[in-house]
């Protein structure tokens, strides 16, 4: 039985641009394997983000297929796609993106009172996921009130709030400082590993995309495996 | 729906203290105080020219054709019988005689009532400006005077005047054979409207029929309903009962056109200052765009997170109504206080020549009805403006968004 967890078929994404046509993925082909651990490297404007985006389903490809376990997402409409995301995909952003009105409880418990959880259920969750990053004390402090390390750590345990089973990272540890930066990578494999989660990962950092197994090349929106 | 989250994101001091909000929240409560102000005068005006017609002429006016009631008692019962609605029947008398004071002459419309059942009654009571000190009475018939009389003819309470009743004589008809009577003023009235107040005086139904030498018959009678809004009614049914000998108006066949044209003009105003109210919504609709655009992040955030856009367009639609539930408060507080002010002041500057609109002053009344209106037209349109920038919210892709801080 096939173990693939997302793969995709022949992914083209274009922007039409003052009536030129400019492409940022050229038929990019890839399958990932439930619990690897992957990383999508590439210098500034190789389209990798946009290929994160696409498997994460928060863009859609001009041409080509993605599926999650064989089933072809691109089918899917923006609301199914919301709930898709909500219950199997966390998201680990550049910048934190907590929402500054809400504390760093209610950041994570987010998601899982949007996929219809209870407020106790999904703080009971969040208040575990905190403890476990360190954040213990921190639960009630606003995103304004957190240094940077700290905010991308609630980032993290947003994005494992709902136990997804797949968890993107945007270059996650590229707003810190080399020390924190090098906490949050850790802790990235150390969940990956606890948890059996699929990581998928963009970064332009050489020393981070080298501690993981399977490393996707982007040149120029052609991928190199 | 996330209640918990647009409460979060709706109930923020921060964003009630932007300078677009205020603004926005400022535009409204005008656009409403003014739509509130301007509803108060109109249905104010409305109930000051009805109040007015009704005390001086009851809710519903029977009249003799051309002649005497004779058989006033039986007539009285027979009234009471068609219709139980009457509270109040009064017998009265008029003719139109001349007074004279201090060399000056006015024709005027001389009432007679029952006179111990005027003092008691509340619709000339509330209406005295001035009245005399008890013992100061000389021995002479009283009379109410409306104040343009008083005023031209430099009348004061207490004064005395004569009034002239020209009557042709019965031996000939070149023969004129005045009938006079004197009066004091016992009490200066203000009836509200200016065609009353300088041709209208009410004295004693015995003394007026004592000067029109018509004995004990009445012209007619002035009835008052538990409503007044059922005069028309009760009008109809009369008429038919007691036949065509008898001439019965209620108070809207008075200046009938008239109400029907403050109506119309009320509609027409308060759609004109509904436009206000659609300009100042104009504003939140900026208000709620430059949110959109400013939550750009946050927007994608939600929607990585799962939020559909349907809960997007909720929430944005929530703010809106928000902004315009405080402006729709702030307005009606403004508005009522706009209309009190309105009617202190233009009680000490009378602002409405009195000779145009046949009234000096009005009373500025807020109807629940008006009330509910201003409210309803405010929130359709508060909703309606807040669609757009809701849908461009929705719509906004989830990863622009996401890639800045």
């Amino acid at each position: 039985m096939s173990n693939i967890i997302l793969s995709t078929k022949c992914i083209t994404k274009a922007y039409e641009m003052d009536g030129s046509r400019l492409e940022v993925l050229k038929g990019v082909d890839l399958s990932i394997n439930q619990g690897e651990a992957v990383c999508i490297m590439g210098v500034s404007g190789a389209g990798k983000s946009t290929l994160l985006h696409i498997l994460g389903t928060l863009d859609m490809p001009s041409l080509g297929k993605i599926y999650y376990r064989g089933e072809d997402l691109t089918r899917k409409n923006d609301d199914q796609l919301a709930q898709f995301r909500n219950r199997k995909m966390g998201f680990v952003f550049q910048f934190h993106h907590l929402l500054p009105e809400l504390d760093a409880l209610e950041n994570v418990c987010l998601p899982a009172r949007v996929g219809g959880k209870t407020k106790r259920e999904a703080e009971e969750k969040a208040v575990k996921l905190l403890d476990l990053l360190g954040l213990k004390n921190r639960k009630h402090h606003y995103p304004s009130e957190l240094s940077g390390g700290e905010r991308q750590r609630v980032a993290i345990a947003r994005a494992l709030v709902q136990d997804p089973e797949i968890l993107f990272a945007d270059e996650p540890s590229g707003n810190l400082d080399s020390e924190n930066g090098k906490i949050i990578q850790d802790l990235f494999f150390q969940l990956q590993q606890d948890l059996g989660l699929t990581l998928i990962v963009v970064t332009h950092d050489q020393d981070f995309a080298a501690r993981f197994p399977k490393v996707f090349r982007l040149k120029n929106g052609v991928l190199d495996h | 729906m996330h209640w918990w989250l647009y409460r979060k994101f709706i109930f923020q001091k921060k964003l009630y203290s932007e300078p677009t909000t205020l603004f926005s929240l400022f535009g409204i409560s005008l656009g409403v105080a003014f739509l509130v102000v301007s509803m108060a005068g109109f249905s104010g005006f409305t109930e000051s020219l009805k109040s007015s017609i009704i005390d001086v002429s009851g809710d519903i006016n029977i009249l003799k054709r051309g002649g005497w009631v004779e058989n006033s008692t039986e007539l009285e019962k027979e009234i009471r019988e068609i219709s139980p609605e009457v509270t109040d029947v009064l017998a009265f008398t008029q003719t139109e005689v001349l007074v004279a004071h201090k060399g000056k002459l006015n024709a005027v419309i001389m009432q007679g009532i029952e006179w111990e059942k005027a003092a008691k009654m509340p619709e000339l009571k509330k209406r005295m400006i001035s009245v005399i000190k008890p013992g100061d009475a000389p021995e002479l018939s009283p009379i109410y005077i409306g104040k343009v009389v008083a005023e031209r003819l430099k009348l004061n309470v207490g004064d005395s005047f004569k009034a002239i009743l020209p009557r042709v004589s019965k031996a000939s008809a070149t023969r004129i054979s005045p009938k006079v009577e004197n009066f004091y003023v016992e009490a200066i009235l203000d009836f509200g409207k200016y065609d009353f107040n300088e041709r209208v005086v009410v004295a004693g139904l015995k003394v007026v029929q004592e000067l029109t030498g018509s004995g004990d018959k009445i012209r007619g009678f002035r009835l008052r309903l538990r409503d007044s809004d059922l005069s028309s009614d009760v009008a109809e049914r009369l008429q038919e009962k007691l036949g065509w000998d008898y001439s019965i108006r209620d108070w809207t066949m008075v200046n009938r056109s008239l109400f029907r044209a403050i109506e119309y003009e009320k509609m027409v105003l308060f759609f004109v200052m509904l436009i206000m109210v659609i300009a100042a919504f104009f504003n939140v609709s900026t208000t709620l765009f430059l949110g959109v655009l400013r939550r750009y992040s946050q927007i994608s955030v939600m929607r990585a997170l799962g939020l559909k856009s349907r809960d997007i367009i909720v929430l944005f639609c929530l703010h809106g109504l928000a902004l315009g539930v405080c402006g729709l408060a702030l307005g009606l507080t403004l508005g009522f206080l706009f209309s009190w002010g309105f009617e202190v002041l233009q009680k000490v500057y009378p602002i409405m020549p009195e000779e145009v609109y046949r009234m000096s002053n009005f009373s500025v009344q807020l109807q629940l009805n008006d009330i509910i209106w201003v409210i309803v037209a405010t929130l359709v349109i508060c909703f309606l403006s807040t669609l757009a920038p809701a849908f461009r919210g929705a719509k906004l892709s989830p990863v622009e968004g996401l890639k800045y801080e």
